[in-house]
Parts: C-alpha cells; sequence; structure tokens
C-alpha cells in the first residue's frame, strides 16, 4: 500500500503507470471538494452524485490517454472537469454518462442514505478554504467575490480596494490557473 | 453494505486496472458476403420487413429509457416489485400489435400507468410516424419511463395509491406520446393517429360503456384496479380536442371524452354514473358516496425559522429545518413565493425524501422575478398529501419570511 501523502500528480502519473490504487486515492482525496462544488450548483444530491462519477471517470479517461499531459495542478484540473460536466448537463437538461460508458462502469443507484451521505459530505467540506488552496489569496479573494458572491467587478474593484481591471486581471489569473493543464476531458 | 460514493471509488479502481482501450483504432469489419450476393440480401430483407409489417411482427430496436438517471428517493421513484403488465389488450384499429397497459409501482408510494403496444410481455412503441428514424422496429418501454407530473402529453401518468382517473388522447399509432406537440406531428396523417381512453377507475369499478361508429359497447374493467383501455380511430364526438381527463381521490370520476357511462358496485349494488350533459349534472351523482376519509385538518403554522441568502444577481437559497419526514412522492416541502399582483405563487418543490431534522437547501432562481413591491414574501410549506384535490388543505406552513430588495 502506498503512503497518502504522494501529491495528486504523483497519483496520476502512478494510475497512468499501472497502479490502479493510486486513482482510488486521489478519488479518496478530492471526492469531497469536488462533490461540495457540484452540491453546490445543483438542485439535489443525487444530480451532484451522478455529476461526480461523471467527472471522476472523465478525469481517468484523461489520466490514462498517454498523449495528454498529466496536469500540473490536477486539484484545480478534476474542478474545471467538474465544471464542464455541470455546464454539459445544464446545456442538455441531464447528466450524461459519455466518460462512464467508456469506462463500461456500470451504472449506480443512489438511495436515501446516499443522499444523506453526500449532504453530510458536502456540509462538512469548506468549499471556500479548499479552493483557497489552490489560488494565491490575492487570486482567491476576487474569484470568491465573483462566483461565490456572485459580485459585479466594481463591487469586487470597492471590496478588495484595486481598479476595476485589476479585479478582472485577478478573476482572470485565478479562473486561468483553475483551468490548468486543462484540455478537460470531453 | 458500501454506498454510492464508496461503490463509485471501486469502480473507478477497477476501471484504471483494466487494459487501456485503443483510441481510434477500431476493428474493421470485413464483409463476407460476395459483391454479387448483396443485392439478393436487401431484397430479402426488404421483403422480410413488408412480411414483418404485415404480421405485425416486429424486430427489436432500442429500449426506450427514462430522460433523467431515475432516484429511488427522488422524483417518481423508481420501479419496484409491484410493476405488473396488466392483462387488458386492445386492438388497434389499423392491425399490429395490440396495445396494453402496465402498472407500475414505484419507490416513492407512487402507481403510475403506461399504455403503449404490446409485443409479447413487452410494453413498447414503434419506429415508425416519424419516431426513431422510422426503423419499423418494436421499442421496449422500461419501467421506469414514468412522468411524476400529471400530463396527457406523456406515456404515463402517476397517483397516489387510492386516487382514480381517466384520462385521454390523441396520439400516433406508433404509440408516442407526447409526438403531437412535436414539430414533426405535421407529417402525421389522421389515418395515423389514434383516440387512447384509459383509466384506473379503482376496485368499485365494474365496466366502462363508450360508442364507437354508431354503436355501443360495454368494456369490464380490470377487476381489483379498474383499469380500462380503448383505442379508437378518430376522437370522440363528445371528447376533447387533443386529450384531457380527470382524476379524483373520492372514488368516483365522471365520465367524459369516449366514455359515456361508468358502471360501479357500490354497497353491492350497481350503479351508473353517466357523462353528464352540463357542468351542473355534474355535481348530481347517482352512485351513493364511497366511504372517504379527509384526514386534513385545519393548516397549522409552525413559526420555525427559515433562511433567505440573496445573491446580487436576483438567485437566493432558502435553508430550512424539515420538521417532518418525507418518504413518498404523496408528501412534501414547497416553498412558496406569493405575487399576489399576478394572482399567483410561484411554487418551488423539493422532490425528493428527506429526514426529519434535515437541513434542506433550496435554490430559488430569480427570487425578484414576479415580485409587486420593494419585498417578497417567502414561505416553507410541507405538504401531507400533495396530490389531494383541490391543493392547499392541510398544509403546514413551517415558516415564512419577507425579503427586500
Amino acid at each position: 500500500m502506498n503512503g497518502s501523502s504522494r501529491p495528486d500528480e504523483v497519483l496520476l502519473r502512478a494510475t497512468r503507470d499501472g497502479e490502479p490504487e493510486a486513482f482510488g486515492e486521489f478519488y479518496e482525496r478530492r471526492r469531497a471538494l469536488v462533490l461540495a462544488y457540484l452540491r453546490s450548483r445543483v438542485l439535489d444530491a443525487e444530480t451532484a452524485g451522478d455529476l461526480l462519477g461523471e467527472t471522476f471517470a472523465a478525469a481517468l479517461l484523461a489520466t490514462r490517454d498517454p498523449e495528454r499531459p498529466i496536469p500540473e495542478e490536477p486539484a484545480a484540473w478534476l474542478m474545471a472537469v467538474a465544471r464542464n460536466k455541470l455546464i454539459d448537463s445544464i446545456r442538455r437538461g441531464r447528466v450524461e454518462a459519455m466518460a462512464r460508458e467508456r469506462l463500461a462502469l456500470q451504472r449506480l443507484e443512489i438511495d436515501d442514505q446516499d443522499i444523506a451521505r453526500i449532504d453530510e459530505l458536502t456540509a462538512r467540506t469548506d468549499l471556500v478554504r479548499s479552493v483557497q488552496e489552490l489560488l494565491s489569496a490575492d487570486q482567491h479573494a476576487a474569484l470568491r467575490a465573483r462566483i461565490l458572491e456572485e459580485l459585479e467587478y466594481a463591487e469586487i474593484a470597492r471590496e478588495l480596494r484595486c481598479s476595476e481591471s485589476v479585479a478582472r486581471k485577478r478573476v482572470s489569473r485565478a479562473l486561468r490557473t483553475l483551468r490548468a493543464g486543462l484540455q478537460a476531458p470531453e | 453494505m458500501s454506498g454510492y460514493l464508496d461503490r463509485l471509488g471501486e469502480q473507478l479502481v477497477e476501471a484504471a486496472g483494466a487494459p487501456r482501450p485503443e483510441p481510434g483504432r477500431r476493428a474493421a469489419r470485413r464483409s463476407t458476403i460476395p459483391a454479387g450476393a448483396a443485392a439478393v440480401v436487401v431484397a430479402l430483407l426488404v421483403a422480410s420487413a413488408v412480411a414483418l409489417a404485415v404480421t405485425g411482427t416486429f424486430q427489436t430496436g432500442s429500449p426506450v429509457r427514462p430522460a433523467e438517471h431515475p432516484v429511488a428517493s427522488a422524483g417518481a421513484g423508481v420501479a419496484t416489485r409491484g410493476t405488473r403488465l396488466l392483462p387488458i389488450r386492445a386492438a388497434d384499429p389499423g392491425g399490429g400489435l395490440p396495445w396494453g397497459m402496465r402498472l407500475v409501482h414505484t419507490t416513492r408510494g407512487l402507481v403510475c400507468i403506461q399504455v403503449g403496444r404490446l409485443s409479447g410481455s413487452q410494453l413498447g412503441v414503434l419506429g415508425q410516424d416519424e419516431a426513431f428514424n422510422n426503423d419499423g422496429r418494436f421499442h421496449p418501454v422500461a419501467p421506469d419511463v414514468v412522468d411524476y407530473h400529471r400530463s396527457t402529453t406523456e406515456i404515463s401518468n402517476c397517483l397516489p395509491p387510492g386516487q382514480v382517473t381517466s384520462q385521454e388522447a390523441s396520439i400516433p399509432q406508433n404509440g408516442v406520446f407526447g409526438a403531437g406537440d412535436s414539430a414533426d406531428s405535421a407529417a402525421i396523417p389522421r389515418s395515423a393517429r389514434r383516440w387512447i381512453s384509459y383509466g384506473l377507475l379503482g376496485p368499485d369499478a365494474v365496466n366502462v360503456s363508450y360508442e364507437r361508429e354508431g354503436r355501443d359497447h360495454t368494456l369490464p374493467v380490470d377487476p381489483g384496479t379498474g383499469a380500462y383501455l380503448i383505442v379508437l380511430p378518430t376522437s370522440p364526438k363528445n371528447g376533447f380536442e387533443t386529450g384531457g381527463g380527470a382524476t379524483s381521490s373520492n372514488g368516483f370520476v365522471t365520465p367524459q371524452g369516449a366514455l359515456s357511462e361508468i358502471t360501479y358496485r357500490v354497497n353491492g349494488r350497481l350503479c351508473s354514473e353517466s357523462r353528464p350533459a352540463s357542468e351542473a349534472a355534474a355535481a348530481h351523482r347517482k352512485c351513493p358516496a364511497l366511504p372517504f376519509e379527509t384526514p386534513f385538518g385545519v393548516p397549522t403554522r409552525l413559526h420555525h425559522a427559515i433562511g433567505v441568502r440573496v445573491a446580487a444577481n436576483g438567485t437566493a437559497v432558502v435553508t430550512f429545518t424539515a420538521p417532518r419526514a418525507v418518504t413518498s412522492a404523496i408528501s412534501g416541502y414547497a416553498v412558496e413565493i406569493p405575487a399576489p399582483c399576478h394572482k399567483g405563487t410561484n411554487e418551488i418543490p423539493v422532490e425528493r425524501d428527506v429526514r426529519a431534522g434535515q437541513l434542506i437547501h433550496v435554490p430559488i432562481p430569480g427570487l425578484f422575478d414576479n415580485a409587486c413591491g420593494p419585498s417578497v414574501s417567502v414561505r416553507v410549506v410541507y405538504e401531507p398529501s400533495r396530490e389531494h384535490i383541490p391543493d392547499g388543505k392541510g398544509d403546514v406552513i413551517v415558516g415564512e419570511t419577507t425579503v427586500r430588495r
């Protein structure tokens, strides 16, 4: 058994090199973060759980594809994958199972105990703090104001005591960081 | 037993260890049919297709699955073991596969009716009349293709146990409900449409009467459920234009549309309800009232605190602690935002099971979209019987608050 202190990037590389348990470790480590993000954006825990499965399946497909680079910031990359899956589901009005089907994953039922678990895990996860770990302080402040508090740039600039264009740049940089590496899988 | 999150992790690890597929390199299939024989094979296939159409036997195509992944504790739930095909058959006026009906019992306490074409013991729809690219195949419909919201444009109707219903709809002969609303429906000729009259009349119903081509017919209903299914070539004289129906909690529905009469056995005696000549006449029943217990008292207010977090763009999240558990689709919570100037109320239902004491978050897309002034009232309501008619009786107002812009 490998230790749990290996960085995300190392886990993904190990997955590609034939150590499947490494992806399990990556999943265990990051599922709460992804779930907390998705749960805050969808109406119910089932949809969040469904999207979680599709997100990690897409991430696994990308990790196993030798033609894709391993992302330098896997957690940020994973969040971007989750966001893409979320947007896809909103556009299509349903959660697609394309990645899970490509991996031949069996469709799993989500019962009320699972819903309680998802809600519990989500409640225990400080999404803001988790995202903060991925970004610099100024990027995080700007992104939080824009994405989580949904403020206009002028309001963000006032709050952060900077010009509107600086606020825009910080949000932009933060998003770019979150998209790092990202040729997000289909 | 491990839950969803753990099983998902196990699946991912298993998939991570599986042999890697080779992207972009598909095994080329080479035809073993000599070129000269190809035309013969095509001719045989065409001949087979014609023969299949004549005999009413269809090859099986892709199954119809729910539009969304069904969840046991949300929406209509998923089909349970009580789900069964009823011993009801209705011949199609144009021949071919008969029509049938399935009763789907769901994990959330609903009974849903599915109507479609029958191939053996399978219920489904046909790939013709602009459906499934006119592939000429029979497409089985999964039991979980049910719709929680009542609508004659859907393939099914869901009811809480004890309610009775009678529905009518004009649909294509392929059995695809809802096609009447699509742009392609104009391409479906009148001769390829059917008038479907179906329902679940309850254990007291005995038979239904209807008129077809100037003659009166009487059809016994399915004993126990009171289910019936009538398929007519055209809409009835006194019917709806595209569909309609009635649902009742008191054991009776008034005959309408294709139905001229419904016969019940009440207290050991037969009695019949006829199609009323007017709305006023509909109030006068011939059958004695069935014992029906009204389980509702005076609406109550719990005065619990509810939280409303509003974002700058007007979206909001209403948060409350559920005082009562919800274990089926029959009861549930809803957030209500009255808009008196529009004479309406914006209602956002929570369509899933919840535990008593559970913290519930309900996203509201536009809190002030229908506001009549600088503030809106927001209330959380528990509905002990969401399907009760009329709505609203017995509701429990969990809490309410006022939010200013």
